[in-house]
């Protein structure tokens, strides 16, 4: 099932706290997915320093993760959430490099994202767990977009949680709520492309697929009307890059989602009720259409 | 026998559903004329399973199914409907003043669902009986598989209006972003008309200057494996 939500405000300057927003929401749709809960979360990063997420599935192991870490660059903030590490480092290498030199650490440790501007946190069960960890209502940015995932095909751990993103590449946080039916033969052209995939979760073919179209010439929203006639099977997704927040449906309408925009905020959610009680306004609110792709800029 | 309250008014927030479902059924059973939802916050399955009659006015925004399983009861709800407004709906009715969400009225049985802004996706899906009707627009797969009764959409439509429809019919205002598969576009009778426009009229509803009827073009209702390619086009 998956709830998918959160919060897009338009300026700097906003009335509530963004993780507050998020927080709320992503209580809301609790109940839609149980598994595990992630938000993008969208910094202004004015000293140029990469955001890096890190899935660390055997206890113990995060203190060698960002001792490694320091190692390849140096090391600005860091947070071993206890099976998830969130760090931002100062790196002027190859993301390639940094990305292969953390996973090959050791069994069950991956980059699940980096981004300069997109960061990305996640942990298993509700989103009580990312407040626990990672002080998830502390974020006063500008944006913040969840998933709690209600997990049907991959394993229920760090790495197959969501946001996803195509490895080693920058600010792509993707955040599905379905099932892509045609996962296996699209991974199969995209790895003959040299496309390299680090979970076995079905929603990884969007953001590689994303990133293979705009690698082609695409824009953003060019992207996601291409992936709507290239997926098969159900999806409601948002997708959240260094500039903009985009939000698509598949052709069936078959996967809920609301949007509520103000001259503020634009906020998303699974079903309205979340959204009200996260952006504590009565906001009306409109659902996407089957097709439809909606994005909006930072 | 103690007088009956004319209105009984409950307000929603901090109550469980059960309990607020179960305050409307009783005072169905008491004879209460009216109950009045406060604050309903758009919260799921409200108003589901009241078999008794009796007018429920909801002042506010309701989530999913709400009105669902219900029989002989007349609904407001002053604000927008989530996922299945009116669901299995057997006599009555539902006014939704503002939009509602994906299948309003699905598999209703009779009685009759108004919406009056937007409808999304699969409105009136598998309608058994009965009228939805729709003040604005329709998403996509409009009327899909209905079996019987009305749906009366005053605004435009999405793609696959009517999609595999069996009987019933459906009647647009607006524009057909395109026909689903066995349908097609007919000329209303006169006396069709004349009860769509006295329906609006009655839910305050304005009528656009012309409709078209779909109804289904029978070209599903029997396998033929002569005409493979149609079936094909159709699964």
């Amino acid at each position: 099932m998956c709830g998918l939500g959160g919060v897009f405000y338009k300026t700097t300057e906003h009335e509530q706290k963004t993780g507050e927003i998020a927080y709320r929401i992503l209580e809301g749709i609790y109940r839609r997915g149980p598994d595990s809960t992630g938000v993008a979360l969208w910094q202004p990063n004015e000293n140029g320093l990469l955001y890096v997420g890190i899935n660390c599935e055997v206890p113990g192991t995060g203190a060698a993760v960002i001792e490694r870490l320091d190692e390849l660059g140096t090391v600005k903030e860091a947070c071993d959430g206890n099976g998830f590490v969130r760090a931002a480092i100062a790196y002027d290498g190859a993301d390639e490099e940094l990305v292969d030199a953390i996973d090959a650490l050791g069994p069950g440790i991956t980059v699940g994202h980096i981004g300069g501007h997109v960061e990305v946190i996640k942990h298993m069960g509700g989103v009580a767990n990312l407040e626990a960890n990672f002080h998830l209502k502390d974020y006063d940015g500008q944006v913040a977009m969840g998933l709690t995932r209600f997990a049907t095909e991959s394993s229920i751990d760090f790495t197959h949680a969501q946001p996803l993103s195509a490895r080693a590449n920058r600010d792509l946080a993707l955040m599905h709520n379905g099932h892509i039916t045609n996962y296996h033969w699209l991974r199969y052209v995209y790895e003959q492309m040299g496309y390299r995939f680090a979970t076995r979760n079905d929603s990884e073919i969007i953001p590689v697929m994303l990133l293979d179209e705009m690698n082609k010439g695409a824009s953003l929203e060019e992207a996601l009307k291409i992936s709507v006639d290239k997926l098969d099977g159900c999806f409601t997704y948002i997708v959240v890059t260094a500039d903009k927040v985009g939000v698509v449906k598949d052709r069936y309408a078959s996967k809920p989602m609301v949007v509520g925009e103000t001259d503020a905020f634009v906020a998303l959610a699974s079903d309205s009720q979340s959204l009200r009680e996260g952006v504590l306004t009565d906001v009306e609110v409109w659902e996407l259409g089957a097709e439809e792709v909606a994005t909006w800029q930072l | 026998m103690a007088a009956v309250k004319k209105t009984l008014s409950i307000d929603c927030v901090g109550k469980p559903t059960r309990e607020i479902n179960a305050f409307i059924r009783q005072a169905a059973d008491d004879g209460v004329p009216v109950v009045e939802l406060l604050n309903p916050q758009a919260r799921h399955n409200l108003g589901v399973c009241v078999l008794k009659p009796i007018h429920i006015v909801i002042r506010g925004h309701v989530g999913y199914y709400a009105a669902g399983l219900s029989d002989h009861i007349t609904v407001e709800i002053h604000g927008s409907a989530g996922w299945g407004v009116g669901d299995n709906l057997m006599h009555g009715e539902v006014v939704v003043h503002g939009n509602a969400a994906t299948s309003a009225a699905p598999s209703i049985r009779g009685g009759t669902v108004v919406v009056k802004g937007d409808a999304g996706p699969r409105s009136g899906i598998s309608l058994k009986s009965g009228l939805l009707v729709v003040g604005g627009n329709s998403g996509y797969m409009t009327g899909f598989m209905m079996q019987k009764g009305r749906i009366v959409v005053c605004g435009n439509t999405a793609k696959a209006l009517g999609d595999s429809m069996y009987q019933g019919s459906i009647f647009i205002g607006g524009s057909i972003e395109e026909l689903g598969s066995g349908c097609e576009i007919v000329v209303p009778e006169a006396d069709e008309l004349d009860d769509i426009l006295k329906t609006l009229d009655h839910y305050q509803i304005k009528a656009p200057k012309a409709f078209r009827k779909i109804r289904s073009d029978k070209s599903l209702w029997n396998f033929n494996k002569h005409d493979f390619a149609a079936w094909k086009d159709v699964l």
